[in-house]
């Protein structure tokens, strides 16, 4: 019980900061922000929708990266 | 280089590779340098087990058609893995502290450890995943066949039905039966890890990223120069399709959904997720590094399609594009690497699957079955035999189901339908998880509603592919009822199948969970269930949830009949280090710590719903009363509020509480002073002080009250006729009134319910004269008389008529259920014009006396 109301408290901020990431993740990845990016163009040929995505994606990742290296 | 007797060669070698790896990582664990430990890696490539060959293979296929479209498969389970530390850490914690090892186990210990729920997950599990293994044999077999026929590219259509004796997919069945019965069952160990068979998995996890990653760069970089070409050149051809996400937008949201469950509710994944973690820190690494190993095997998903769809089109299979494109290109090393990385897809998914499931099967199908039966022997044996018969089982069934729907497109969409079958245990799961309102009926409507629909609009749709069901059933609906048809239920258009079927099955299994559980009332021990599972993460002191009657020996004699000799007195040793255990043979009863560890060993190996069967009938059917749910409840959720009290009341008690002591005697010293020295008894001074002397002595008694509230401990440290005194002091200087209580010096041999529930009458008599009769004097006399206890509470107020007052109104038939739940009774003597006793009699002696605390 008594682990530190310290420890906890970092414990419910990780968890709480992770929650939020998730969350914008999944705003990034479905529709109505995705069909912004789903319009059919390229940039120097490469779909913009795969770049969007692709980069959503490791910036989600990236966040998530940083949150657990700062937690320990 | 692909001759059919090489490609056999290469298989069989890299299946003997990982029986070294596998025997490998379960020698390093034998030998207590577990490979698993560190920081997690090893974990989170296992948990890649997720890709299997259906989307190694088919997500090239799905991009083919849909470009982006298949990202979801993916994307679903980042997110679920970035909440991982607020879901499958908990699930984590909850598995590990009641030795849960299947997902039907959780279930079913969620719920009041019900046999019928576990048995249900375990049903739906076997029914929903058996076709996603005969897709995972079909993978094997037609991309064995096209690297066959070599060079010639064969469309998988065309590959027709492979003799019996010839079909490598059987073999490849048999010797990964062989493989998960030596690494999945070699024992059988209360926490059911598995070390070589999670070291083997993560290596094959490895091995298809290398082998995807090499045949991307290898097409992107070896036949064309980088994305920008290739997406030119197929923008050139005509090939758009894969630049966006065509019309696929629709069931984008429901596939992400899905893939979310999926990731942790797929057995495989659950098996090692859940069941093979060894430190919950290691999640933190899958968080991260899972997802980023999705993103890299999916990088070259939509380049390796869009290369297909250019070099070969229509001619040949999508789903087969991974392996076809480098074929054609004459990159014939590329191609048996890639033919391996989707070998090592499928075996993997495979061999966790039939573990996870087989598990499923011998704990929550047959050994409630063999108990139910009265089966007496060892039951450790059985289960081992079971779990062995039964991965054979389900390697054979997974592989005629492959022969019998091979023919057509049944297979290909098995991997969602699948996906949604698994999905049905969400709202259990999930709400279990964070709900404490969800009950085991609840369950039960709710899963028997959403796997009927799931049946009904996605499974029975795959039949008509077969041929085992008519086209007519799909297009005009059973009978010809249109709006019965199974992907448009009342008429509804416009949807894909998936979004169609999860729509249906979701609003029935949510709306059952949840309508039938808020209307039912949970029995006590799924409330108590639902407490332990819900602050799983507050940490609460083990819980007593069997009351020990039973004897020491009696409990090592079921761990020896059902688990072995040598398993029982390690579990007895285990417990001894932690308490006075000594003899194991004792006749004494064990005490409720015992009876809860024999039972969480139990649990590890049989399932926790089987090991409640096994211990209850030594120790009887347990009687939960309320108030032990309450203790439990308050055990559970309440251990920090009560040592914050306690700490609040010690406090209270060192500091306040003597300050007004103190303050007390001196008031009282200054008064006999003034007097003394010839004050005037009546003046301004002296009365002044008698006042402060009164209002300091009310504060000290509230004070002790409060401080008796704040410890409810306190009442079995006082004795009753103490506490009664410092509540009543309370009450009386509060209220303005007298209260006078007549008890013996000696402390009453009462047991601790039978003073708990008089208390609780004496306080209720009070407060109702309080507040009903307007009292001045009340009197609480306490008597032990020769054949028990008698308590008097009379008060000069006015009365009432007990043969016309609503008794509920008053809390009357509250204090008679509380005597007669410890077989005593309540006598109410009251006119509407004088005074009202309440006498509590409750005949003693005691049962329990003394009942240690």
């Amino acid at each position: 019980m008594r682990r530190g109301t310290n420890g906890t408290r970092d414990d419910g901020r990780f968890t709480g900061l992770t929650v939020f990431v998730a969350v914008f993740g999944f705003v990034l990845f479905v529709p109505p922000l995705l069909s912004v990016f789903d319009q059919g163009h390229q940039v120097l040929h490469v779909p913009v929708v795969w770049v969007y995505l692709f980069g959503a994606w490791a910036v989600v990742i990236a966040l998530v990266t940083v949150l657990v290296r700062r937690s320990g | 280089m692909l001759q059919t007797w090489f490609v056999i060669t290469v298989s069989i070698a890299y299946l003997g590779v990982l029986f070294a790896v596998a025997f490998y990582g379960d020698r390093r664990a034998d030998t207590g340098r577990s490979l698993l430990g560190g920081r997690g890696t090893v974990y989170a490539l296992s948990l890649a087990v997720y890709a299997t060959s259906w989307t190694y293979y088919g997500s090239v296929g799905r991009a083919a058609t849909t470009g982006v479209g298949f990202l979801p498969i993916y994307l679903g389970p980042t997110i679920m893995l970035t909440l991982g530390w607020l879901v499958l850490r908990r699930i984590i914690r909850i598995s590990r502290r009641h030795r849960i090892t299947s997902l039907a186990d959780f279930v079913s210990a969620r719920y009041g450890k019900s046999v019928t729920l576990g048995g249900l997950v375990a049903v739906i599990a076997v029914v929903g995943v058996i076709p996603y293994i005969a897709l995972q044999l079909k993978a094997v077999s037609n991309t064995f066949e096209i690297i066959r026929r070599h060079p010639v590219i064969t469309p998988s259509s065309e590959l027709g039905q492979v003799p019996l004796l010839q079909d490598t997919a059987l073999y490849v069945a048999l010797l990964l039966a062989g493989f998960t019965i030596l690494f999945g069952t070699r024992h059988l160990d209360a926490t059911e890890r598995h070390e070589g068979m999670v070291t083997a998995i993560a290596f094959e996890s490895i091995v298809k990223l290398v082998a995807f990653v090499a045949a991307g760069v290898g097409v992107v970089w070896g036949l064309y120069n980088g994305f920008g070409d290739l997406f030119a050149r197929a923008s050139a051809a005509g090939q758009t399709a894969v630049f966006g996400l065509s019309d696929t937008t629709g069931s984008w949201v429901w596939l992400n959904i899905l893939s979310m469950l999926a990731i942790i509710l797929l057995p495989r994944q659950w098996q090692v997720a859940v069941v093979e973690n060894v430190e919950e820190r290691h999640v933190k690494r899958a968080m991260w590094l899972t997802p980023l190993y999705m993103l890299v095997i999916s990088l070259f998903v939509v380049p390796i399609a869009a290369a297909g769809l250019v070099r070969l089109g229509g001619a040949v299979d999508a789903d087969t594009y991974l392996l076809t494109v480098p074929m054609a290109a004459g990159q014939e090393a590329l191609t048996l690497l890639v033919f391996v990385g989707g070998l090592s897809a499928a075996t993997g998914m495979i061999i966790v699957e039939t573990v996870a499931l087989s598990t499923m099967v011998s704990n929550s199908l047959v050994v409630p079955a063999l108990l139910h039966r009265g089966y007496r022997g060892n039951l450790a044996r059985a289960i081992l035999i079971t779990r062995r018969v039964a991965i054979v089982a389900l390697m054979l069934l997974g592989y005629v189901y492959f022969r019998l729907a091979s023919e057509g497109a049944a297979l290909a969409s098995m991997g969602l339908v699948s996906f949604a079958a698994v999905a049905q245990f969400a709202p259990a799961i999930l709400g279990g998880l964070f709900w404490k309102g969800g009950t085991r009926n609840g369950v039960l409507v709710g899963l028997c509603g959403g796997f009927a629909v799931w049946l009904y609009t996605l499974l029975l749709p795959t039949f008509t592919a077969t041929g085992w069901l008519p086209q007519t059933f799909l297009d005009d609906g059973p009978f010809g009822i249109s709006w019965l048809r199974p992907e448009h239920l009342l008429g509804i258009n416009g949807m894909d199948n998936i979004s169609h079927g999860m729509f249906w099955s979701m609003l029935l299994n949510i709306g059952g969970y949840v309508g039938v559980s808020l209307l039912g009332h949970p029995k006590a021990r799924e409330q108590a269930q639902a407490v332990l599972f819900v602050d799983a993460l507050a940490d609460p002191e083990r819980p007593r949830l069997l009351r020990g009657r039973v004897s020491v020996a009696s409990l090592h004699e079921v761990l020896r009949r059902y688990m072995g000799g040598r398993a029982a007195d390690r579990a007895f040793e285990e417990y001894a280090r932690e308490s006075a255990l000594d003899d194991f043979q004792s006749t004494k009863d064990a005490d409720a710590g015992l009876v809860h560890h024999v039972e969480t060993v139990l649990a590890g190996a049989v399932g926790a719903a089987s090991a409640r069967i096994i211990l209850t009938s030594v120790a009887g059917e347990e009687q939960l009363r309320i108030e032990e749910v309450m203790e439990m409840l308050d055990e559970a959720s309440q251990v920090a509020a009560l040592e914050e009290r306690h700490r609040l009341a010690r406090e209270l008690h060192d500091s306040v509480s003597q300050a007004l002591f103190s303050m007390t005697l001196h008031t009282r010293a200054v008064e006999l002073a003034v007097q003394r020295e010839g004050g005037d008894p009546d003046g301004k001074v002296a009365r002044g002080l008698k006042e402060l002397r009164s209002l300091t002595q009310g504060a000290l008694s509230e004070m002790r009250a409060s401080l008796f509230q704040l410890r409810p401990d306190a009442l079995h440290e006082d004795g009753l006729a103490e506490a009664i005194r410092k509540q009543s002091a309370a009450i009386a200087s509060r209220e303005g009134l007298d209260i006078v209580v007549d008890a013996p010096d000696y402390r009453l041999a009462l047991d601790d319910r039978a003073e708990e529930e008089l208390f609780r009458v004496v306080q209720e008599a009070v407060h109702n004269s309080v507040k009903h009769a307007r009292p001045r004097r009340i009197d609480i006399r306490i008597e032990e008389v020769s054949d028990g206890v008698v308590i008097e509470v009379t008060d000069d107020g006015t009365g009432f008529d007990p043969a016309t007052v609503r008794s509920a109104g008053m809390g009357l038939s509250g204090m008679r259920e509380r005597m007669n739940r410890i077989g005593g009774e309540l006598v109410i003597d009251s006119v509407p014009t004088g005074s009202t006793t309440i006498r509590a009699v409750l005949p003693v002696p005691s049962p329990h006396p003394g009942q240690p605390r």
